[in-house]
């Protein structure tokens, strides 16, 4: 391809467009600078306070609110310029948590999980235990209360394994349980359980390849040489045996045909 | 006659270029033939494969043909070679440089590939699994390499990387950091690219970067098919992948495109804004530890959402010839200074983690990596690059690329 056409191809769409391009432009001033969004006069400022009031009006509309949170949560991305709104932000969050309609309360307990929110933890951990009413479905509050590795997330996901007929319940659970040494043998037994959610039987796979490399292998092979097992497990166990190690070695095994992977995991007798 | 074409290998013997040219030679092999000959260098891969272009110097201008001159006593003569703009390979081996004597009879040749960063929604079947199993591999169920990624972009490092000059500096090293430990795994892989302001539906499915569950009460974490490569993702101790769009994946989310993102301004310190939208906008269009700073490194797809960023950055660049280091266009404190003297974030600072550095106001945890990873077939930045070493990545007016390129970028002089 001749680079120069490319060149004039890309500069016209630019400038059709009003985009200036090219060497010809001075040095910005200090006032350029600072209407770039780098210096007192942010636009990002008058933006994020907006957004701000925005959340904190309960009687906004929900999607508006949601439209803010993005806003504001983009602002995070600039580190120091959004300093001076984060606790403001993170105080309205924890609000929105309690008070906010079901998509907004998942949006803000989604962002506090990722900053270990100690009053988002408690939250999740009544909502679970059923002291409160569930803030979030059981399943989405297992995955939000999993992201702050906690001691109390570990206790609850044994229950909910014991206790929930759930699917999308136990497979959190079982992945939360990845980092309890103590649920080696719930999760080798998950894994050859052919009467387990074979959803669940993959994250127990995944979970015990984590906590126990070794009894993973062990397993695997058993499943791997069971004429009567199911194409998406051995394919799920084969593929993280042909991953292990970070050392280059023989060709890895590649994903199998899409073909041979397309049967819904249906659950069997339990 | 044997011709031996000589171009820079990787320890497998395997060759690599982009559109950057790299300087190659050739030569008649000693006790191969009495007399001086005139051989043709040409294109002989694949029809549809990688290609590549020549010339006699250093130049942007290649032709898919060169006449060389060579002495009958085996003295090399050099020649310059590049990847044929947007002829990029899928496979190695799928470019071939031939050379020919006069009567077009093949008398050497040298397999390689031209390896580019791509639009992950046009990646073959193969390109895409070689780097999910590479991924995987790094991955290793948490146990791998890759924790070290993850840790690198957490909140105590915040200021290294956001907010400041170096944001997109530091982000390039970061993603080429990542790309040569995948290419140590498998040195076919280069890292796509997610075109956040393109729909991008057949990334968000279970057999690439998995798909969110469409049942809302199922929870966020994303499915794959069995045997995927990142079926067994971990990072930390408990995490799996979870990802909840805010957009109809069928469509692209809400965020400025290409062309808005040019039209911020011609002046780094103008086009810097573009940290704020579209990079934190697109940051923000998913649910999960992809939205937040200090979690975000945790899903990979952060690593193709900053290709974007970074091949936004590489295209401005080129539109607008902002690769002199020298000038305040091309590069600029201007704005927001990181207390107390701005600190990696000036031209000729290192770059955390890569420098080690433990000491305030650098995170005082030891640096989770370091050093920067070598190449075999390029050698910069070096074990602890500096912010300017990130700049002209093509070796545009450093003569010495960074030895990756993208699809719709192209070297020009």
């Amino acid at each position: 391809m001749n680079i120069k056409e490319y060149r004039r191809k890309a500069e016209s769409l630019l400038r059709d467009a009003g985009v200036a391009v090219g060497d010809s432009v001075a040095l910005p001033s200090a006032a350029q600078v600072d209407n770039a969004g780098f210096g007192a006069a942010r636009p990002e400022a008058d933006v994020w306070e907006r957004a701000l009031s925005i959340l904190e009006d309960k009687r906004a509309e929900p999607a508006l609110r949601t439209a803010a949170i993005q806003k504001l949560q983009a602002g995070t991305f600039l580190g120091p310029q959004f300093r001076p709104y984060r606790a403001r932000y993170l105080r309205t969050l924890r609000e929105v948590a309690l008070n906010g309609n079901s998509e907004l309360r998942r949006s803000a307990l989604d962002i506090l999980a990722n900053a270990k929110d100690e009053f988002a933890r408690r939250l999740l951990t009544e909502s679970l235990e059923g002291s409160i009413e569930p803030v979030v479905p059981t399943a989405v509050a297992l995955g939000f209360l999993a992201r702050d590795d906690h001691g109390t997330a570990r206790s609850i996901a044994r229950r909910v394994f014991a206790q929930s007929d759930s699917l999308d319940a136990r497979e959190q659970a079982v992945r939360i349980l990845a980092s309890d040494a103590s649920s080696k043998g719930l999760l080798e037994e998950a894994m050859k359980n052919k009467s387990e959610f074979r959803q669940v039987r993959r994250a127990s796979a995944v979970a015990l390849r984590n906590l126990d490399p070794l009894r993973f292998a062990l397993t695997a092979s058993l499943i791997l040489d069971d004429e009567s097992e199911f194409a998406d497990i051995k394919a799920s166990v084969a593929g993280a045996i042909s991953r292990a190690g970070p050392a280059p070695g023989p060709a890895p095994i590649a994903p199998p045909p899409r073909a041979t992977l397309r049967k819904q995991p249906k659950r069997r007798m339990r | 006659m044997n011709v031996d074409i000589d171009l820079a290998k990787d320890a497998a013997g395997r060759s690599f270029v982009t559109w950057s040219p790299v300087k190659a030679s050739a030569r008649i092999r000693p006790g191969s033939t009495q007399a001086a000959a005139t051989v043709t260098l040409r294109n002989a891969g694949s029809a549809s494969g990688g290609r590549v272009v020549f010339d006699s110097q250093r130049s942007d201008s290649g032709t898919p043909q060169l006449v060389l001159q060579l002495p009958a006593n085996g003295t090399s003569v050099d020649f310059w070679v590049a990847g044929e703009f947007q002829r990029p390979s899928t496979d190695y081996g799928d470019a071939v440089i031939e050379a020919v004597d006069s009567t077009q009879t093949r008398v050497g040749s040298c397999d390689l590939m031209v390896r580019i960063r791509k639009d992950a929604t046009r990646l073959t079947a193969k390109e895409r699994d070689r780097f999910l199993v590479a991924l995987g591999i790094l991955n290793d169920a948490g146990m791998g390499p890759f924790q070290s990624y993850r840790d690198t972009h957490v909140a105590s490092a915040q200021d290294e990387a956001h907010g400041y000059a170096a944001f997109p500096p530091w982000h390039r090293a970061y993603l080429l950091d990542l790309e040569r430990e995948l290419q140590a795994l498998d040195s076919s892989v280069a890292l796509p690219y997610w075109r956040f302001d393109q729909p991008a539906p057949t990334l968000f499915a279970d057999d690439f970067l998995g798909a969110t569950p469409t049942n809302v009460a199922q929870g966020d974490l994303v499915q794959f098919v069995p045997g995927h490569g990142l079926e067994f993702w971990k990072t930390d101790t408990v995490d799996p992948i979870e990802r909840r769009p805010h957009f109809n994946i069928a469509q692209a989310p809400q965020v400025l495109t290409q062309t808005q993102t040019l039209a911020l301004g011609n002046t780094y310190a103008a086009f810097r804004r573009y940290e704020g939208a579209p990079h934190g906008s697109a940051h923000v269009s998913f649910d999960g530890p992809i939205n937040s700073v200090p979690t975000a490194a945790k899903d990979p797809l952060f690593f193709l959402l900053h290709a974007n960023v970074d091949r936004l950055w590489a295209y401005w660049q080129w539109i607008n010839n902002r690769t002199d280091v020298a000038s305040a266009l091309t590069f600029s404190t201007a704005g927001l200074k990181r207390p107390p003297n701005n600190i990696g974030h000036r031209l000729n600072d290192t770059m955390w983690p890569w420098n080690g550095s433990n000491v305030a106001p650098r995170p005082g945890s030891p640096a989770p990596r370091t050093p920067f990873p070598s190449s075999s077939i390029v050698n910069r930045p070096g074990s602890t690059p500096m912010v300017q070493d990130m700049i002209d990545y093509q070796g545009v007016h450093s003569h010495k690329s960074l030895g990756f390129d993208y699809d719709d970028v192209p070297f020009e002089l």
